[in-house]
């Protein structure tokens, strides 16, 4: 029979036993738990070098844990880029040459940061480190000022007037600015420093104003009951409007001169292009089919041409020709609603580049992508000696710098 | 001309400008010869730099058998018998045509003046549907929006000058109905209601100078716009890929993705509207949404044995009852590990 000490030595090492198991079951639990939050931490970017603090990066990059070397071009890279140059993988929300060279200021939509890009050497560089996730759209001065727009999460859109800050030390500095008014509907920039922007009235409609950067001065140029325009402010002063387009529904464009509007022309789906220093224009229509047309100046008749693309994927070329180039589908649109589509993110064209000579009426095939690019170009800019186009592709709004000349 | 020939295109908007009216002279002294004799025009309001014609009318006098003399701006452009009718081309805004037109036959002799003036007049139109921050588009109207319409009218008065706004009456009718609280001097824009489901509204704008010597007409063929539910990623540093609209069948490379819904041309001041009525549901069943951010979801897959989440979303609104949009979307996700059937619940 068991004495009592022995049942007690048994129930001992029962007891030791089922601990250590529980232990052991603990710890496997614990370790699992660990390595999912890892995982998942890893998945969000923990862990990853910053993007500030290095003049290179990206906060795509970090986020997506893609390496900063397969989204951004090195600092230290110095051959010339390719004549098509992918700037960066990471979305951009826009783009502006710089006023007297080919470098190329960005702003990362996810997080607001400036960086510049020289074609020449293949180099991106970080400007700044401040953060504004969510950036929707940019548009910078030729000076790298930029307006930084956003929206709430209850559509409330803002726009940040901001200003590259001279840092004593090395790398990245901080961007520093005044928001403006809420709800600008429409915006443009006149370098430098000067913005004519839309922001709705109170009894409805739009009040147009053009202010300097730090949203004082303003001045009244603009009014109407409808709100839905897009507005150009050129370097020149010339200042237009137009109905925001929409596929076969009439569209019209004026120009404004002492407040009054001056009817410039009207199409269904009318999107225009003007230009700087000039009278001439370049328009599109678009009713189950798009055409490009050009004029010369204001009283001249309009000529069409035999390219078939939105004035919008237009950019009219510096100097004194009255040349252009188009990015232009290859397969052209025809159905109805491609506008409303292709605004919705909905259609995503393959595009070939076109030089546009609007005095002559004739075009000519300057350069067509590989297919595997994918190309649908939109908010085309070109650098002041107009060697290169630089341009985002609507589909995934990542930035892309093509050389004119071969 | 690209103006006249895109308007024609478009076929929604006339924009027609207004003839002084005829004036006649007889030189018999019959009742009512005075005005025995008309010129008509064709069209009625001629635009700029376009063609019209004028055509003579009479009850009293044989014009076919009389000889007609045709003079504009005081010089004689044609001669002959019977000739009833004159093709003239409009100069542009501004500019003045003076026609007459003498007749001497069996009746008698007699004139007829008329001065045509061109003049054209911009209808503007917008919606007040939704659309998105930055959407590059017109707002379309749907059943239960509104319109809102600016007429631009480009009068000029003898002394070269552009009339204004103020200085004239507008008109408004929708649909053959004049709508008189929003006519009246000086009223250029207005707010109608929308079209009604799969219908057209036609608005016509008369305008005339207060002194009623000028004036024009705008017509405008305005369709109703079925509402468009698009889905998009919501992405936590990107925000809302509005470039991107998730197509029937979508592939996003992570695990646990948010959506937003945008209700494009709905009769709605915002997405989350308290009068709009999301209903989710993902592989059918029915999801429930942060009451304040009714028009997203988050899906987390990885946790679930499936990959592939049905999504079907469905829009009503709350008193208007003609919208009712759906959608549906199979998205699959990106996750490493085995690939499930679909039909699994996942964790939202």
């Amino acid at each position: 029979m068991p004495s009592t000490s022995h049942i007690l030595r048994y129930a001992l090492a029962a007891i030791i036993v089922v601990a250590l198991g529980g232990l052991a079951g603990w710890y496997a639990f614990v370790h699992k738990q660990v390595t999912v939050t890892q995982a998942n931490d890893a998945a969000r970017g923990f862990g990853t070098a910053a993007s500030f603090g290095s003049p290179a990066g990206s906060a795509y990059a970090n986020s997506t844990g893609v390496p900063a070397s397969a989204t951004q071009a090195n600092t230290t890279a110095s051959a010339p880029a390719p004549r098509l140059w992918h700037v960066t993988t990471a979305q951009v929300a826009g783009a502006a040459f710089t006023a007297s060279s080919t470098e190329l200021y960005f702003a990362e939509r996810s997080s607001g940061n400036i960086l510049i890009a020289d074609p020449a050497r293949s180099l991106v560089t970080r400007l700044t480190n401040t953060l504004f996730p969510k950036i929707y759209e940019a548009l910078f001065a030729s000076d790298g000022s930029v307006l930084l727009r956003s929206a709430t999460e209850d559509g409330i859109v803002t726009t940040y007037a901001a200003a590259i800050a001279t840092s004593s030390v090395e790398g990245p500095g901080d961007l520093k600015g005044v928001y403006l008014p809420q709800n600008i509907e429409a915006i443009s920039v006149r370098s430098p420093r000067q913005i004519f922007f839309l922001v709705s009235a109170p009894r409805g409609g739009v009040a147009g104003v053009t202010t300097d950067w730090k949203g004082v001065s303003q001045k009244p140029v603009f009014a109407s009951t409808l709100s839905q325009w897009r507005i150009w402010w050129l370097s020149d002063g010339q200042m237009y409007v137009a109905q925001k387009p929409s596929d076969d529904v009439m569209g019209y464009a004026f120009s404004i001169k002492s407040g009054a509007l001056q009817y410039l022309t009207n199409a269904p789906g009318l999107s225009i292009l003007p230009r700087t220093g000039s009278t001439a224009l370049i328009y599109s229509s678009s009713a189950g089919g798009v055409n490009l047309f050009g004029r010369t100046s204001a009283g001249s008749s309009p000529v069409r041409f035999t390219i078939r693309t939105l004035a919008e994927k237009c950019v009219w070329a510096p100097g004194k020709d009255l040349i252009a180039y188009c990015a232009v589908p290859q397969v052209t649109p025809t159905r109805a609603g491609y506008m409303e589509g292709w605004y919705r993110g909905a259609i995503h064209t393959l595009d070939a580049w076109w030089k546009v000579d609007v005095s002559a009426g004739t075009v000519q095939s300057l350069y067509t992508p590989n297919p595997d690019a994918a190309l649908d170009a939109e908010h085309l800019s070109i650098d002041a000696t107009g060697e290169y186009i630089a341009f985002t592709n609507a589909a995934d709004k990542t930035l892309w710098m093509l050389r004119i000349t071969p | 001309m690209i103006r006249p020939a895109l308007t024609l295109l478009a076929i929604a908007l006339v924009a027609v400008p207004v003839y002084l009216p005829a004036r006649t002279s007889a030189q018999i002294s019959i009742p009512g010869a005075e005005t025995a004799l008309s010129l008509a025009l064709s069209p009625q309001y001629p635009a700029p730099d376009s063609g019209v014609t004028l055509t003579l009318q009479s009850f009293l006098f044989d014009i076919d058998s009389s000889t007609v003399t045709w003079t504009v701006n005081g010089k004689v452009i044609a001669q002959g018998d019977g000739i009833k009718t004159l093709d003239v081309k409009t100069g542009p805004i501004g500019s003045k045509l003076s026609v007459v037109a003498d007749i001497a036959g069996p009746d008698g002799s007699a004139s007829a003046a008329a001065t045509v003036i061109p003049t054209s007049i911009d209808l503007l139109w917008e919606s007040d549907s939704y659309t998105p921050p930055f959407y590059g588009g017109r707002a379309l109207p749907s059943a239960g929006s509104r319109v809102h319409l600016v007429a631009i009218p480009h009068f000029v008065s003898a002394n070269g000058e552009e009339i204004p706004s103020d200085r004239i009456i507008f008109t408004w009718k929708k649909d053959n109905e004049v709508l008189e609280t929003l006519s009246g001097r000086g009223k250029s824009s207005a707010t109608i209601e929308g079209p009604s489901l799969f219908g057209t509204e036609t608005v016509v704008v008369d305008a005339s100078a207060v002194d009623g010597s000028i004036a024009g007409q705008a017509l405008v063929r305005i369709p109703d716009t079925e509402p468009l539910l698009t889905l998009y990623e919501n992405h936590p540093l990107f925000g809302v890929l509005y470039h991107r609209a998730l197509d029937a069948s979508a592939f996003v490379p992570e695990n646990e993705v948010s959506f937003t819904a945008v209700p494009y041309f709905v009769s709605a001041a915002s997405q989350n509207d308290a009068s709009l009525q999301y209903e989710w549901r993902v592989n059918q069943n029915l999801v429930a949404t942060n009451p304040e951010r009714r028009n997203e979801i988050t899906i987390n897959a990885a946790s679930s044995t499936g990959l592939i989440a049905l999504i079907n979303l469905s829009l009503t609104h709350s008193s208007n009852y003609f919208l009712n949009a759906a959608g549906s979307w199979s998205v699959t996700f990106n996750k490493s590990g085995s690939f499930g059937p679909a039909g699994d619940v996942f964790h939202q």
